[in-house]
């Protein structure tokens, strides 16, 4: 009857807001960048929501880091095929 | 004052508490006079040497109590958990911060309050029952349950005793507000399953389905916690005479559950205060073994929304 849970998207705006202190004390440049994370984390709500994880936290970092591997990724194949290319 | 004027005042419902008025009772009547006989003096000489004796230690109070309103929040835990005689490394421990951290906070209160040592402040604050709602909270005693009566800001300290409760044993979790958060539960948990596990979570709607509730837990030895119990009892679709009678019932099960392990019952004003629901809140008072009143400052967080 009813929610008795915050949802994925509500948790991750509460946890979002806890770091407001944290953001205003970082230069622009760092601002940007966790904003960044936080977009990144932002993508995997509706995972993080199918997860029912008890600490909702530590998904939305391995969200982050699931995107951050992702770019490595896609950084290292383009270095490959530039290495293939001078090859 | 009475308890409804105290709970509104503490919330800042009501600005004026009007006059106090003191009677004198014969015993104390009799002490004064046997203490003015001892003494050889009149009776006004002692009145007025007890009276300003009081005064004075009211003003050393209200001193006191503008130097810890002073106090950031962090330092008022430090500060609370240094009068329970506390280490710098359990302090540390227990607030998950560094030992430097603590000594800082330390140093930072002893400023605010004049001070030079920590046996100081000790000293001072002896009587002040630091910390004691915690561990009133987390160690409910058999024989009848407690009532929590606050701004549902408050609702973060139940949940975090609700966790620490879990950590000893069993514990059930009756919610007539909708105010469990999984979430802030498991992270006072620390994430760890063998507690979450423990906590039972049954939630009501209406009051009616509140006296249910209380009438299918059975009385085991496991604490019990009820939140915002009078949420459902501030509908005004109901009767005003059938929620008294709902919550009567519900109070006779709350003595039941209370016989064989202790509890916890917390309640918030309601939004509009009524001449039923300050009955309820006189009569969940005078029925709870002991009442505490919660005051925090911080603006209360909009419920979660049903649908």
């Amino acid at each position: 009857m009813g929610r008795t849970l915050p949802s994925a998207t509500q948790v991750f705006l509460q946890e979002q807001d806890s770091f407001a202190r944290f953001r205003r004390a970082l230069r622009r440049s760092d601002q940007l960048a966790l904003d960044d994370l936080f977009t990144s984390a932002r993508q995997h709500l509706a995972a993080a929501q199918y997860a029912s994880h008890a600490l909702p936290f530590e998904v939305f970092l391995l969200s982050m880091l699931l995107e951050e591997h992702k770019e490595v990724m896609r950084l290292r194949q383009q270095v490959d095929e530039l290495i293939s290319r001078q090859k | 004052m009475s308890f409804i004027d105290r709970l509104f005042y503490l919330l800042g419902h009501s600005q004026d508490v009007g006059p106090r008025r003191y009677e004198l009772d014969e015993h104390l009547q009799t002490v004064l006079e046997d203490l003015a006989l001892q003494e050889q003096r009149p009776m006004e000489d002692v009145h007025a040497d007890l009276i300003s004796s009081a005064l004075a230690h009211r003003h050393r109070s209200n001193i006191l109590w503008d130097h810890w309103r002073s106090l950031s929040p962090r330092e008022q835990d430090v500060t609370a958990l240094t009068c329970q005689v506390c280490t710098n490394p359990q302090i540390a421990a227990r607030l998950h911060i560094s030992v430097e951290t603590v000594k800082m906070h330390m140093r930072n209160t002893l400023v605010k309050f004049q001070l030079y040592s920590k046996s100081e402040l000790r000293l001072i604050s002896h009587n002040w029952g630091l910390g004691t709602l915690m561990d009133t909270l987390i160690e409910p005693k058999t024989g009848g349950w407690i009532l929590l009566a606050g701004a549902c800001s408050m609702n973060s300290t139940m949940l975090t005793a609700i966790a620490h409760l879990g950590e000893r044993g069993a514990v059930r979790v009756l919610d007539g507000g909708n105010r469990f958060n999984a979430y802030t539960v498991a992270r006072a948990a620390h994430g760890r399953p063998d507690i979450l596990e423990r906590i039972t979570v049954s939630r009501a709607f209406t009051c009616y389905q509140m006296l249910s509730l209380l009438e299918s837990t059975p009385a085991i030895p496991a604490p019990f916690v009820v939140l915002d119990l009078l949420n459902t009892f501030y509908d005004e679709s109901v009767q005003a005479g059938e929620r008294k009678r709902l919550l009567q019932a519900c109070i006779s099960h709350l003595h039941r559950l209370g016989q064989a392990a202790g509890g916890v019952v917390s309640i918030r004003p309601p939004a509009v205060p009524s001449q039923a629901a300050l009955e309820m809140l006189d009569l969940l008072q005078s029925s709870a073994v002991d009442t505490f009143f919660v005051q925090m400052a911080a603006p209360a967080p909009e419920p979660m929304r049903l649908f």
